[in-house]
């Protein structure tokens, strides 16, 4: 008998129920009639004797049983047995089998019960369901790291509907960074285990992740890699928090207030390099009050926060002064909010701290060098005055002086001026000349210097036609009074007449006074103007050095007096007219009166500066007006003078610091260039703006015929205090 | 006899000397110059002067506690406003950090006038005009290249008219 055969007998021995799994019999209402060992094991049952049991008191949802037995009914007679995973109640356990059931029909061919089989399948049914519904991801790569098993967490991670999505892919695929991958691998190949492993991945719609995955090696007998398997967690918000934390340029900090310390319980590798130290994990746990330069630091510091909590508010932009791990000082920015707990108690505090030493070193230095600058300029107003008054001493030396008092020496007065004496000059000189010609006579003086005295004689006769600008006639013939004077007193005395030679010296003389009256007269003009310049600046210079001073209401009328009281002398000193007129003597501005007088006076000083003398006997003439439009106050400064081109205004060129105007120097006028920036700045910090225009004052000029007078109008608009006198 | 007045001021032999001419032909007056606060608070412990006119930016001289306030001020005379404070150690000893000790009969806080004193300084009207008018100090003028020879005689002859009996007080 062939062994396949005996086999076959001996297994005909064997009932069902020898079978190694579980076997049963029930009736159509599910009473056991039979069944084996495996059975009883799995249900609990007693191991022998009778069975008085149903299975449906087994089952977890008895309503199952009929939704079970509907479908045998139409799964009929075929022959393949129906498969469930049926959960079972055991003991008050939960259990699952893997059914298998097939109908016992009667002759009529009514169900008579069911002949089945169960396989205990509780553990991988836990596993696979634990795998499954695992809220992180679960994955199987094989030996090339293709995706051979994944579960729907894995999927969901990645953007994908299901796990067959993936399933087959390479794991490549998924990383933006290919190299991350193959690192990986090998890293597994060699240490066998990762954990927290973070990569960057990309899901389905493109978006990038992070994911932290924990995987051990699948080796092959011989130790080879296989492939992998292991877990993966989305850690996209923690991960950027941790890279923002790890490279935001800043410190950033939390403390919490425990037993009277302040608690540094979280920060960043920033923030401990800020003190000097080499990881956040050196700070954790220390007390943050050592932080501080000082105490009193501290206690200010807390003030300020506790103070903006009160209101809920952020501490934002406040300057600490620290102290590093070394005892080295350091100054930082922070930014910072208190922590309550749920009675709205502080406990602590979280922020941000940057370091500003070096900015706020450069700070202190540019106030010093604001502070300097402004002593400097100081100092420059009292020389400014010695010299003026050493000039108004030294021209007394010159009297008398034939110019009108404190009135500055205009181009064609000094003209004028210079004329009658340097006739009479040459006069003398030329009767010395003719007297000269004798031979004895000549003997008095060398020959070459005679030519000298000649030639000065022909300097002094055509002076007008050697030099065409006015400007620079008095200087020439100071120079020529100067070399006539020198030389006449060379002259030998015996043989002229003591009379003549007195005239000669006495008229070179006097054209030299008049001469040395116009050059100290325009020297003292020029201090005065320069005074209200060097003060301007001051002003400007220390303006942000000095603590803001407050808005008030102010008169109109008043501001305009006091810019005006400040520029009298120097109208004066220009014989320009100030003409003030205001719509309405009641018009109140809301400013801080320092500034706006300060912009008042630099308008001003333009206006009077830019002015041009006028014929005969008329004066030069600045007209100040205020009106109300539209709620706003406008005050119109007009002058008739100095041209400014058209592309200076057009291109704002005006405005800028430092601009100053291709005309602007007409007359050796001095400045800064500040004057007219500084107005607008003040003008727009108080709501309002500057303006100006420049067109030739008559009419009938081409508006770039800048040798004809322009009328020169700038505006300086400021919002009217509740629209009073509107 | 002449009346006494104390000038406190750095520059006044130098800079500012034209001031005192005007003075010295007046024949009114017999000016006393101090060049820094030690200087000035020397002669006003020294001499009862009927006007006293100084300068805001004004060196400490040899006092170590005025030297401390200048130090602290950064060694800088514009910050430090050492005429300011010492007007308000002499008219508002309550608002001083200076304790300017046993004060002679004149100069007690029951006697102090601030009629007698004037100031002549750089800063412009709204630096220092509030503070001075706080004090009750109304005779003030700024240092300009404008400022005119006969500024300094006019502000002791304004000081004279408003202290003396019946004299315009503020």
């Amino acid at each position: 008998m062939l062994q396949s055969e005996e086999v076959l007998q001996v297994a005909k021995n064997y009932t069902p129920f020898d079978l190694p799994v579980g076997v049963y019999v029930i009736t159509k209402d599910g009473r056991f009639v039979e069944c084996n060992r495996q059975v009883r094991e799995i249900l609990s049952l007693p191991p022998d004797g009778t069975l008085d049991a149903s299975i449906v008191n087994f089952y977890m949802d008895p309503s199952q049983r009929d939704a079970f037995y509907e479908q045998l009914a139409r799964h009929g007679s075929q022959s393949t047995p129906l498969k469930f995973v049926l959960p079972l109640k055991v003991n008050g356990r939960e259990k699952y089998v893997e059914d298998y059931s097939r109908p016992i029909f009667d002759d009529a061919g009514e169900v008579l019960g069911y002949i089945c089989c169960m396989v205990d399948v509780t553990d991988e049914y836990r596993a696979n369901r634990l795998f499954e519904s695992l809220p992180v991801g679960a994955y199987q790569l094989d030996a090339q790291d293709k995706s051979v098993h994944a579960n729907k967490a894995f999927a969901r991670i990645l953007g994908y509907r299901s796990p067959e999505e993936i399933e087959g892919r390479p794991v490549k695929d998924f990383y933006v960074h290919a190299h991350e991958a193959d690192a990986l691998r090998q890293l597994i190949d060699r240490t066998k285990v990762v954990e927290k492993y973070v990569s960057e991945l990309r899901k389905q719609d493109g978006e990038t992740i992070f994911v932290q995955v924990s995987a051990h090696k699948i080796e092959t007998p011989d130790g080879a890699y296989a492939g992998r398997e292991g877990t993966m967690m989305d850690v996209t918000q923690e991960e950027r928090y941790r890279r923002i934390m790890k490279d935001v340029p800043v410190g950033l900090y939390t403390i919490r207030q425990e037993n009277g310390q302040d608690r540094l319980v979280h920060c960043n590798d920033q923030y401990a390099a800020l003190f000097g130290y080499a990881s956040q994990k050196d700070m954790i746990g220390l007390d943050a009050k050592n932080l501080h330069a000082t105490t009193q630091d501290y206690l200010d510091f807390m003030a300020a926060l506790n103070d903006k909590a009160r209101h809920n508010q952020p501490l934002n932009g406040h300057l600490l002064k620290l102290t590093n791990k070394d005892g080295g000082g350091l100054v930082a920015e922070v930014n910072c909010r208190a922590l309550k707990d749920l009675k709205g108690q502080t406990i602590g505090r979280t922020g941000s701290l940057r370091d500003v030493t070096e900015e706020a070193a450069l700070r202190e230095k540019l106030k010093q060098l604001t502070y300097d600058f402004g002593n400097v300029l100081h100092d420059y107003t009292s020389t400014l005055l010695m010299v003026q008054l050493s000039i108004t001493s030294a021209l007394r030396a010159f009297h008398p002086d034939p110019f009108r008092p404190e009135v500055e020496v205009s181009v064609e007065e000094a003209a004028a001026m210079v004329a009658p004496p340097a006739a009479r000059l040459a006069a003398s000189l030329g009767q010395l000349l003719a007297l000269a010609k004798s031979e004895d006579r000549a003997m008095a003086l060398p020959a070459e210097r005679w030519l000298d005295l000649s030639d000065a004689l022909a300097k002094l006769e055509d002076y007008e036609q050697r030099i065409p600008t006015p400007d620079f006639r008095p200087i020439f013939l100071g120079e020529v009074a100067w070399e006539v004077q020198t030389l006449a007193d060379q002259i030998d005395r015996k043989r002229f007449s003591r009379e003549l030679l007195r005239q000669v010296h006495d008229d070179a003389q006097n054209l030299a006074r008049i001469v040395h009256l116009i050059s100290l007269r325009r020297t003292r003009d020029a201090v005065l103007e320069m005074d209200h310049q060097v003060r301007a600046l001051r002003e400007f210079v220390t303006a942000d050095v000095r603590r803001r001073e407050p808005r008030v209401v102010c008169k109109v009328a008043r501001l305009i007096s006091q810019a005006r009281m400040n520029l009298d002398e120097y109208a004066r000193s220009r014989g320009v007219l100030v003409r003030v007129k205001l719509d309405n003597p009641d018009y109140e501005i809301f400013v801080v009166p320092r500034e706006v007088v300060r912009a008042l006076a630099n308008l001003l000083h333009n206006a009077i500066k830019y002015s041009w003398s006028r014929p005969q006997d008329k004066s030069p003439w600045i007209n100040v007006r205020a009106s109300a439009v539209k709620g706003k106050l406008q005050l119109q400064f007009e002058n008739w003078g100095v041209p400014i081109p058209k592309d200076e205004i057009e291109g704002d060129l005006v405005f800028n610091m430092g601009f100053r105007g291709k005309l602007s120097g007409d007359r050796g006028r001095i400045g800064t260039g500040i004057g007219l920036t500084d107005a607008r700045q003040v003008a727009r910090w108080h709501g309002g703006d500057l303006t100006l225009q420049s067109h030739p004052a008559i009419a009938s000029r081409r508006d770039d015929d800048y040798k004809s007078p322009f009328l020169t109008t700038v505006t300086l608009t400021l919002p009217l205090h509740e629209g009073k006198g509107d | 006899m002449k009346t006494k007045f104390l000038w406190i001021e750095d520059n006044a032999n130098t800079n500012l000397s034209y001031l005192m001419m005007p003075i010295y032909n007046s024949g009114k007056y017999d000016p006393i110059i101090a060049l820094s606060v030690a200087d000035g608070l020397h002669r006003l412990w020294q001499t009862e002067f009927a006007a006293v006119v100084l300068d805001i930016r004004l060196p400490p001289g040899n006092d170590p506690q005025w030297t401390k306030l200048y130090n602290l001020s950064g060694h800088n005379r514009g910050a430090a406003q050492l005429g300011l404070a010492l007007l308000i150690a002499l008219l508002r000893p309550q608002e001083s950090e200076i304790d300017l000790g046993n004060r002679p009969a004149w100069l007690k806080p029951d006697k102090i006038k601030p009629e007698r004193f004037g100031v002549l300084s750089v800063e412009s009207e709204f630096e220092v005009t509030n503070k001075l008018e706080e004090l009750g100090i109304t005779v003030r003028h700024e240092k300009t290249a404008h400022t005119t020879p006969g500024t300094l005689l006019d502000m002791v002859n304004q000081i004279m008219q408003k202290t003396k009996p019946g004299g315009v007080l503020r």
